[in-house]
């Protein structure tokens, strides 16, 4: 009997508390649970939170890296958060390669940073917009906010 | 609960359910003697790898874990021994990198950087025989 991690969706991430220890089995499932989610929910941001464990061998390490990197593939920005300080030096020592996947001190962190993400493709409607108006980073994303606030953007249509 | 736990257990690695035991295993006996978190993740780490490796490569074999109280070092001593294949080159399997099937597993060099001591022994066709110990 494989004991099944839950997934929850958090707006347009899907966050993965870990609170068991970890074996093939689970993590297996774990890997097709979390892909399936997200192309199925169409999210853009994945969390792992290891905090609730405390034992990752190189072969678990991988699978899990190897998860957030077949997220990406799908369109997710995926974050490893709350690993250990022993985690960390068995995993190096180990020779592990973590490659670019990128991490957060917690959970919390990790979702702060998926939610600071400004949504490009909402923001700058066109490449016209953008240049026309000149706008910085910062007008852009406030710019969003506009546009979540269900008010007409200000900008005229340039066609 | 002040009683000193088992001072010792050895776990038969036969399936793979089984290496979880012996995780769970060390964990607690490192726990039960005050052995600091890091330093019993790294300890819950060596012992999956190992165990892993009976797994995979010999099939079957045993974990022994058990208390070390001398008057240097106290600690825990993990001894993961199987009757498996045995290890060709043991100069090879203790470099970095290499693996004698495409999946994860060995990381020997790895056990050796976590624990304090380290010890092998392996015959062709006889099987392996690893000793680590991590200290408090």
């Amino acid at each position: 009997m494989v004991s099944r991690i839950g997934v929850y969706v958090d707006g347009e991430n899907l966050v993965v508390p870990i609170q068991q220890e970890l074996d093939e089995e689970v993590v297996k499932q774990l890997q097709s649970d979390v892909l399936e989610r997200i192309s199925l929910k169409h999210l853009t941001g994945l969390v792992i939170d290891l905090s609730g464990t405390s034992v990752l061998d190189t072969f678990l390490a991988r699978k899990l890296f190897d998860t957030c990197r077949m997220a990406r593939l799908i369109g997710a920005r995926p974050i490893i958060s709350g690993m250990s300080a022993g985690m960390a030096i068995s995993l190096i020592d180990l020779d592990f390669n973590p490659g670019d996947v990128e991490t957060a001190v917690t959970l919390e962190d990790g979702l702060l940073r998926l939610r600071d993400t400004p949504k490009f493709d909402l923001i700058a409607q066109s490449d016209d917009d953008f240049d026309a108006e000149g706008d910085s980073f910062e007008n852009l994303v406030k710019g969003s906010d506009v546009i979540d606030g269900d008010t007409e953007p200000k900008a005229d249509d340039p066609d | 609960m002040t009683a000193i736990p088992n001072q010792k257990r050895t776990i038969q690695i036969k399936e793979e359910a089984d290496i979880s035991v012996a995780i769970d295993a060390v964990l607690q006996l490192a726990f039960g003697m005050g052995m600091n978190k890091v330093n019993r993740t790294m300890l819950a780490t060596s012992v999956s790898e190992l165990a892993t490796n009976i797994f995979r490569y010999a099939d079957q074999g045993y974990i022994d874990i058990s208390f070390m109280e001398g008057e240097v070092h106290q600690g825990i001593k993990v001894i993961a021994r199987d009757e498996g294949p045995g290890i060709a080159d043991i100069d090879l399997a203790m470099k970095d990198g290499f693996s004698t099937t495409k999946s994860m597993g060995v990381g020997l060099p790895g056990v050796e950087r976590m624990s304090d001591t380290f010890a092998i022994e392996s015959k062709l066709g006889q099987g392996t025989i690893v000793t680590v110990e991590k200290f408090l």
